[in-house]
């Protein structure tokens, strides 16, 4: 079994003013597919080099199927690393990569080389083992780095932003092989990415990191319909969720014209007078009611399916934009005046304006 | 040299004067045709006169060969590689570069290797001293160490004059190397890592393969400047294990009487070089820019 | 790549509940951090780390770091070490003459050795720039760089030989100065004693004047016959009765290869001295009054003269004159000069390289931007493109700075003997006194230490550089 649990895990770079990261306690799944996600600097590789062993904790602990590695070199934990940028050696052919974990550990060169075909052959490269990392695509490198990390049976992967910087097309990640690989093999991988689309469409669960901390765990569904903080609301989603802040009086939020009214359990957990109110761009609607909020259009963008239009609002003095997928009707100009509307069934998400944690239904 | 690259870019108007408009093409290459054979003429004067007999060389000038080709011969060689002196002072060049070089790249390699991934206490600041002792003159030490090197009773030995180019060699080589290993990318060496290679396994698998380019560019330039050098050996040298710079430099006082053994043993003596630079000439420059402040 | 090599040492970092440190974001993680409490799974073992660093630490504390501590305390002792001195040794240095002419030298050599090399090298590059074969070219400039001074040395030693007929430079020297000022027929040629007198400039008068219409012979003596122009034929006697306005004669060699003949007569066997050239000079006036060439058997015939009045004969100093021997380059005055263009022989290359890869890295469109906005070439030149090499200048020169003040090999092995106390430069003499008879540690290691200092600022340049180069991040 290799699970993973994280326990008040902690990193603080020398001469940094806050910790890397910051008392993690997290459970990964045996066979789970984990994606970190959250803004870069969050912590996410931190947390998996702290797995791997190489960065040192200054507290708390790691365990790996149950048991304590944190005194243990790298080498022996079980866990295999994918770098950013794949960290393939140019000087040696893919076969010399690949058998790297094997050779490093003095296995039979008979055993080694057929591991390595086998490997090969799973990951669909083994018509490339001759070639030098230069001289193939970005595919087969890909391929051959997730070979590597599975050549010597690992309990664990970790997947430090392998596709940052790739060029790979967002929306064509899902279909990576290294997501098809792990689903096929079921190693416990944890994925570190930047892209909430990443996360989306790969992981089993997503945790989001900021600052350090994780901020909420997760399914996708769970995390993108019920963010639990406003850091999480704004960093998943195309685009992040918009936030507008609003005061409470009388059990009721309001927000120009918008009005919410708080349940008996939020209100009484509420910590202060405001709160902030969450709408996702598609549960808005520019609509002819004269009855919402009213807003000038200051920017439009063409998705190619939609647009986004952003309009701007002014409550109590207080500019704050909102932007809206606006699918169908006339598109409005720029400069123009606009009255939004909330769709019909539409989730609206209510954060306290003071922690940033949701408030619960 | 194709570090320097600047040939003839397209479209690129070269930052030339007034000249420049007046001068057509032609005209440039002509220029440059005549301060390439003045740069030349030197050292094929040294050749031919290598290939003459000594009473040619001091009744005319060696251009006299280009209409008399007789007097070209090769005995002045013959006589100089039947010069017991002279072959063993060669020979004792090659004992002096080889051990020198090699020792100064890979000493050199393994403190590169610390100062660019192994994190220690004043690693920064020992850094700083390393550079700043790239431009000590040798000048400050010859005194002290001949001293050391009676003591030690190794003065006048083979080994005392490597040491004392290691030594020296050290502080470019280090920084050299040290720039080009830290621009090696970690990921390469943590994923040895990973798989339980120890320092010494990353330094021999990664660092050394990886870093072959700023290796060799440091090889080449440790051989000329051991190979060529004179004051080092001249004071720590003595007359058996003496180099050729030095068994060659006691003949300069009577110039004319031994230019039989001066011609074509300087050219011998640069001829090694010469060979080295043409081969590895990539190297030599690049190296030359990485370290351009040594001095 | 972001190696922080500007990152303070990691030691016993902070953990959590530490104070706050106020400088912002930290450095990049480190791959090694030494702060890991015991904790870390990837601490290096010390013996590891000293394993990497001790070799080269030792040797350099044994060979630089060391000796030169010592170098100075050896300097504050007398010859052999034994007795404290003080500043005796410097003071020495600085009123010593051989001292100070080096020193002069010292000073000539750092101000024109870098840039010179630096104006060659710029002057190169923006060559090459214009050729197509440009690697070839640098090639050939660069060459040298391989080259052991040793081996300069002979080589220049061959190019500043005295002889034109075996120093290229001064075979150069002379042909370029035979083609402006022609060379003499007969040099060393002068009238026998009780002929001719000289007149200064080389030149001879006769002794007694003749009138127009008379005939003049003029034996010349001091001078090979084999030394003749093939086409000199017998010489013959002018002819009995010239015309009243002319005077005839005839100049030969008044002497027989092999001896024999009378002196004074044209016997068979002395030979005409074609090509000489012969003047009439009114004996009243003094001024020239024609002049005439000898033919192949010597014969001469002045025209135009005054009937009646008299003239001395001259022949110019031109026909004596001693050949062009050339420019003594490894004189006194000029040894330090020769010896400087064979340093630029070998580092102009250097220069080059550096300034053509400075040139190839700027960027194209600030050029163009001048252009476009109507600078000319030199507008350009230098106010685009020197300005944004001066960084890579500045490299060469301080480079070079530190080179020439060290420079031993190329002084020690050009200058002759008889003129080495005029080529004199520090580290020579510091050779010279330590090692070279003199045997003076003392004077001797003062001499290193001064050197020493006078390098100093290059190392603080080095040094500043190099904390800039962190600051951009690694390399």
């Amino acid at each position: 079994m290799a699970d993973v649990r994280f326990l008040d895990a902690t990193r603080v770079f020398h001469g940094a003013w806050r910790p890397a990261v910051d008392g993690v306690s997290l459970d990964v799944r045996d066979g789970e597919l984990l994606v970190l996600t959250g803004p870069s600097g969050s912590g996410k590789t931190t947390l998996l080099r702290m797995l791997a062993g190489l960065e040192p904790m200054d507290r708390g602990s790691v365990l790996i199927g149950g048991k304590d590695v944190g005194r243990t070199a790298p080498d022996k934990r079980g866990v295999s690393m994918i770098f950013q940028g794949f960290a393939l050696f140019p000087h040696q052919s893919i076969r010399e990569n690949i058998a790297l974990p094997l050779t490093m550990r003095k296995n039979s060169a008979k055993s080694a080389a057929a591991r390595v075909q086998q490997v090969a052959e799973l990951c669909g490269i083994a018509d490339h083992l001759n070639s030098k990392p230069d001289s193939v695509g970005y595919d087969v490198r890909q391929r051959a780095t997730m070979a590597r990390a599975i050549v010597r049976r690992p309990g664990v992967v970790c997947l430090d932003e392998p596709l940052a910087g790739s060029g790979v097309p967002l929306m064509m990640r899902g279909r990576s092989p290294i997501a098809a690989l792990q689903r096929e093999l079921r190693i416990t991988t944890l994925y570190a990415t930047c892209s909430s689309i990443d996360a989306w469409s790969i992981a089993d669960r997503i945790a989001v990191l900021d600052s350090g901390r994780v901020q909420q765990l997760g399914t996708p569904a769970e995390v993108f319909d019920k963010p639990a903080t406003i850091a999480v609301a704004q960093f998943l989603g195309q685009p992040g969720m918009n936030l507008v802040t609003a005061a409470v009086a009388d059990g009721v939020a309001r927000m120009g014209g918008l009005a919410v009214a708080l349940t008996s359990t939020q209100a009484s957990t509420l910590t202060g007078h405001r709160v902030v109110i969450g709408i996702r761009a598609e549960d808005l609607a520019i609509g002819a009611e004269t009855d919402g909020i009213r807003a000038t259009t200051v920017l439009v963008r063409d998705t190619g399916r939609d647009y986004l239009v952003t309009a701007r609002m002014v409550v109590d003095g207080e500019e704050s934009d909102l932007v809206v997928r606006h699918a169908g009707g006339p598109v409005p100009a720029k400069g123009e005046s606009v009255v939004l509307g909330v769709r019909a069934g539409a989730a609206l998400h209510l954060f306290d304006a003071g922690n940033g944690v949701r408030l619960p239904d | 040299m194709s570090v320097t690259r600047p040939v003839a870019v397209p479209g690129r108007v070269p930052a030339g004067t007034r000249v420049a408009k007046r001068l057509t093409g032609g005209a440039w290459y002509l220029v440059v045709l005549l301060v390439g054979v003045i740069w030349l003429i030197p050292t094929l004067g040294l050749f031919i006169s290598s290939l003459r007999k000594a009473s040619d060389i001091s009744d005319s000038g060696w251009w006299t060969v280009f209409t008399h080709p007789a007097q070209i011969t090769f005995k002045d060689y013959s006589n100089l590689f039947a010069n017991k002196g002279i072959i063993q002072s060669l020979w004792n060049t090659v004992l002096i570069t080889v051990p020198a070089t090699v020792l100064v790249v890979f000493l050199g390699a393994l403190a590169a290797y610390a100062f660019a991934w192994i994190d220690f206490r004043g690693r920064d600041w020992l850094f700083v001293v390393v550079v700043g002792l790239m431009v000590v003159p040798i000048q400050v030490a010859l005194l002290p160490v001949a001293a050391l090197y009676r003591n030690l009773h190794i003065f006048g030995t083979i080994l005392g004059v490597v040491m004392f180019h290691v030594g020296f060699g050290l502080p470019f080589a280090i920084y050299l190397l040290r720039n080009f290993f830290a621009a090696i990318p970690r990921e390469l060496l943590e994923a040895t890592r990973m798989e339980g290679g120890s320092e010494w396994t990353i330094f021999r698998k990664v660092i050394v393969p990886l870093g072959l380019p700023a290796i060799a560019s440091l090889a080449i330039f440790q051989f000329l400047w051991v190979w060529n050098d004179l004051l080092v050996a001249l004071v720590f040298s003595n007359a058996k294990t003496q180099p050729l710079t030095v068994a060659l430099q006691s003949n300069m006082r009577q110039f004319g009487s031994n230019i039989d053994i001066l011609a074509p043993g300087a050219f011998l003596s640069l001829s090694v070089p010469l060979v080295v630079f043409f081969a590895f000439q990539r190297y030599f420059v690049q190296g030359l820019m990485a370290g351009s402040v040594k001095g | 790549m972001d190696e922080p090599l500007s990152a303070a040492p990691a030691a016993g970092a902070a953990p959590a509940a530490g104070p706050p440190a106020p400088s912002g974001p930290g450095p990049a993680p480190h791959l090694f951090s030494s702060a890991d409490h015991g904790r870390s799974p990837l601490r290096i073992p010390v013996r590891v780390r000293a394993g990497f660093l001790i070799p080269a630490a030792v040797i350099l504390a044994a060979i630089i770091i060391w000796p030169a501590v010592d170098s100075v305390w050896l300097s504050l002792h007398n010859h052999d070490g034994s007795k404290w001195v003080g500043l005796h040794n410097y003071k020495t240095m600085f009123t010593d003459s051989a001292t100070l002419t080096a020193l002069k030298n010292n000073v000539i050599w750092v101000v024109c050795a870098p840039t010179i090399a630096c104006a060659l090298g710029l002057m190169f590059a923006l060559l090459a720039e214009k050729i197509r074969w440009s690697t070839a070219f640098k090639a050939v400039i660069f060459m040298p760089m391989a080259i052991s001074f040793l081996a300069a040395g002979v080589i220049f030693e061959l190019v500043y030989q005295q002889d034109p007929n075996q120093g290229v430079a001064n075979a150069v020297a002379v042909g370029v100065h035979d083609t402006f000022a022609k060379s003499s027929q007969y040099p060393g040629a002068r009238p026998r004693p009780n002929e001719g007198t000289e007149a200064g400039g080389g030149a001879f008068n006769t002794v007694h004047t003749y009138q127009a219409g008379s005939v003049v012979t003029v034996p010349l003596v001091g001078l090979q016959a084999a030394s003749l122009p093939g086409k000199a034929a017998q010489a013959a006697a002018p002819s009995a009765a010239p015309a009243p306005d002319q005077i005839e004669g005839t100049v030969w060699l008044d002497i027989i290869y092999g001896g024999g003949g009378k002196p004074g007569s044209i016997d068979p066997g002395k030979k005409g001295m074609p090509g000489i050239s012969v003047k009439a000079i009114d004996a009243a006036t003094g001024k020239s009054a024609g002049s005439a060439s000898a033919h192949n058997d010597g014969t001469f015939t002045i025209k135009g003269l005054k009937p009646g009045a008299s003239y001395r004969l001259e022949l110019p100093g031109s026909n004596f004159a001693q050949p062009y021997r050339g420019i003594q380059w490894l004189g006194p005055s000029l040894v330090t000069p020769a010896i400087i263009a064979s340093y630029l022989w070998i580092w102009a290359g250097f220069a080059m390289v550096l300034i053509a890869a400075g040139l190839a890295s700027i960027p194209r469109e600030l050029q163009e931007a001048a252009r476009v906005d109507g600078a000319n070439e030199r507008q350009i030149f230098w106010r685009v493109t020197v300005p944004l090499l001066a960084p890579v200048l500045l490299v060469v020169l301080v480079t070079q700075v530190i080179n020439v003040l060290k420079v031993f090999d190329l002084v020690y092995v050009i200058a002759p003997g008889s003129t080495l106390p005029n080529a004199n430069v520090l580290a020579v003499q510091m050779w010279n006194v330590s090692f070279g008879g003199g045997q003076d540690q003392g004077l001797g290691s003062a001499m290193g230490v001064f050197l020493y200092a006078l390098v100093l600022p290059a190392m603080y340049f080095n040094i500043r550089r190099l904390r800039r180069e962190k600051k951009e991040g690694g390399r």
